[in-house]
């Protein structure tokens, strides 16, 4: 027989980010808010403690914290002519499980778009002439500035507790700090992690030193997953890839 | 998926007819009653009883094995020694456990299919559709031991483990290039991809896993390992050679 439980202002399903931040803006808006997700109840202090969590054929090869594929999937193909195909295991993207989603196995990192990122389909045209691109490439400007969406990225860098190096703040660069950033309003939200330096290079046979750019990290979850941190290239390539943001 | 079919359609359709093994009685059997229904090995059951002799049963380094019958042993055996020989770098793989691990992966929820999507459409599809055979790894992997057997003897005149080095190392670059191709229908590339990762797993996977043994993998490319923080040894080393003496999920617990 159903159960039936006390009604609630809203209930969400699925606490991942999306969830997570609307759960709390709703709470905090006075709503009585009831969250479902799937999954095994799992908690920082066991699931994630030393030694265990650093292994790495648990959870980097067979997907522990992953979404179990055996119980649904998507199918995928690689262009129209393809009949598409389940994917029997995940591969090129990771969607997490429980709650939390993907946010509990995330790199720690969330870099900032830079101003041109918003605009890079005009930014190409300006440069190199109108027909550059290629007219069936349907990659487009964003329609929305950094500008506008700045107040957005500092009210959630705060509400998660990001720390980092700041390294332009209302226009002025700030020394240490990555000097390509668009300016921010104000200081990170928690101070930076020390730095173990510079990265090497090489570049023509020959070794160069270059000063590392200090990433923004989210702190709390950061620390849970340390050993991912170096790991900053995937989000990169990510940043510079705006047609296939999600 | 064409190709398989004018493949069928070729010189080996007569011998999979006189086998009464088609590649898709083989796919649809495999479903249904798991690929060592449909090949003619010693049943599991058997070698469990015949393998466990007092003195191999008191060796902790080799404590049996609870999915691999005698001739997958053999064959799990060999494989692992000759991808990993003894040489300046490491101990051969058997000495470090590359078999046990395989074992244990296979017996374990991994080789069982966990997480592992295994309803259809059963499809080829293209290489970039991944992994698209109706058959757990153990299943694959009991598969692909026969079918290359059955290669290893219609070439050489005997099973894989008693080949010798050259041999081995024509039948294992014959899986990864594509060159042998199994009678049977099973792709044998897909059998190698899979041999391949559980090998390089059992060599670098920590060793509560059954494999790396003394932590002969991490040791060999200078792993750390589970340690909680690296931050400082990169500034501590850098320039300099990294003391790989790694830290072990035992070794921490």
């Amino acid at each position: 027989m159903a159960t039936k439980l006390k009604e609630v202002d809203a209930v969400i399903v699925g606490l991942g980010w999306t969830g997570g931040i609307l759960a709390k803006e709703l709470a905090a808006a006075g709503l009585k808010v009831v969250a479902l997700e799937r999954g095994a109840m799992r908690s920082t202090d066991k699931d994630f403690a030393l030694p265990n969590v650093r292994d790495e054929l648990r959870y980097v090869v067979r997907h522990e914290l992953m979404q179990n594929t055996a119980r649904d999937t998507l199918t995928v193909r690689n262009n129209p002519s393809q009949e598409a195909l389940p994917m029997r295991r995940l591969g090129s993207f990771l969607p997490g499980e429980v709650v939390g989603g993907s946010a509990v196995h995330w790199s720690g990192h969330t870099w900032r778009w830079t101003d041109m990122e918003f605009k890079v389909r005009s930014l190409y045209e300006e440069r190199y002439g109108k027909n550059f691109i290629p007219e069936d490439m349907t990659i487009r400007d964003w329609g929305i500035t950094y500008a506008e969406l700045e107040p957005y990225y500092d009210r959630f860098e705060y509400t998660a507790a990001i720390s980092g190096k700041a390294g332009n703040i209302q226009g002025q660069i700030q020394p240490g700090g990555n000097p390509f950033e668009a300016p921010r309003a104000r200081l990170s939200a928690a101070a930076a992690h020390a730095d173990p330096g510079g990265r090497d290079v090489h570049r023509g046979g020959e070794e160069q030193r270059l000063s590392s750019v200090p990433a923004a990290v989210g702190q709390r979850l950061a620390r849970l997953h340390q050993s991912r941190r170096g790991e900053v290239r995937p989000l990169r390539l990510l940043r510079l890839l705006p047609a296939l943001r999600l | 998926m064409q190709d398989e079919s004018s493949n069928a359609r070729g010189l080996k359709a007569e011998r999979l007819k006189a086998e009464g093994l088609g590649r898709r009685d083989f796919l649809k059997s495999a479903v249904v009653g798991g690929a060592a229904a449909t090949v003619s090995l010693p049943q599991n059951a058997g070698a469990q009883q015949a393998a466990p002799a007092p003195a191999a049963a008191a060796d902790a380094a080799n404590p049996g094995y609870g999915f691999l019958n005698l001739e997958e042993a053999a064959f799990v055996e060999a494989l692992v020694d000759h991808m990993v020989p003894a040489d300046a770098l490491t101990p051969k793989g058997t000495d470090i456990g590359i078999n046990i691990f395989i074992d244990r992966a296979l017996a374990s929820g991994w080789g069982k299919g966990e997480r592992l999507y295994m309803q259809g459409p059963w499809k080829r599809g293209a290489p970039s559709q991944g992994y698209q055979l109706p058959l757990t790894p153990a299943q694959l992997y009991r598969a692909g031991i026969a079918a290359t057997n059955a290669h290893c003897r219609k070439t050489y005149g005997k099973p894989f483990d008693r080949l010798d080095e050259k041999q081995r190392e024509e039948v294992l670059m014959g899986l990864s290039t594509g060159k042998v191709t199994f009678d049977d229908g099973l792709p044998a590339r897909t059998f190698w991809t899979t041999l391949y990762q559980t090998v390089m797993e059992g060599m670098f996977s920590d060793p509560i896993y059954g494999g790396n043994r003394n932590k002969a993998g991490w040791r060999l490319i200078g792993f750390p390992g589970v340690i909680a923080v690296h931050r400082e040894n990169i500034v501590k080393y850098r320039d300099k050679k990294f003391p790989a003496d790694p830290v072990s999920i035992a070794d921490m617990s």
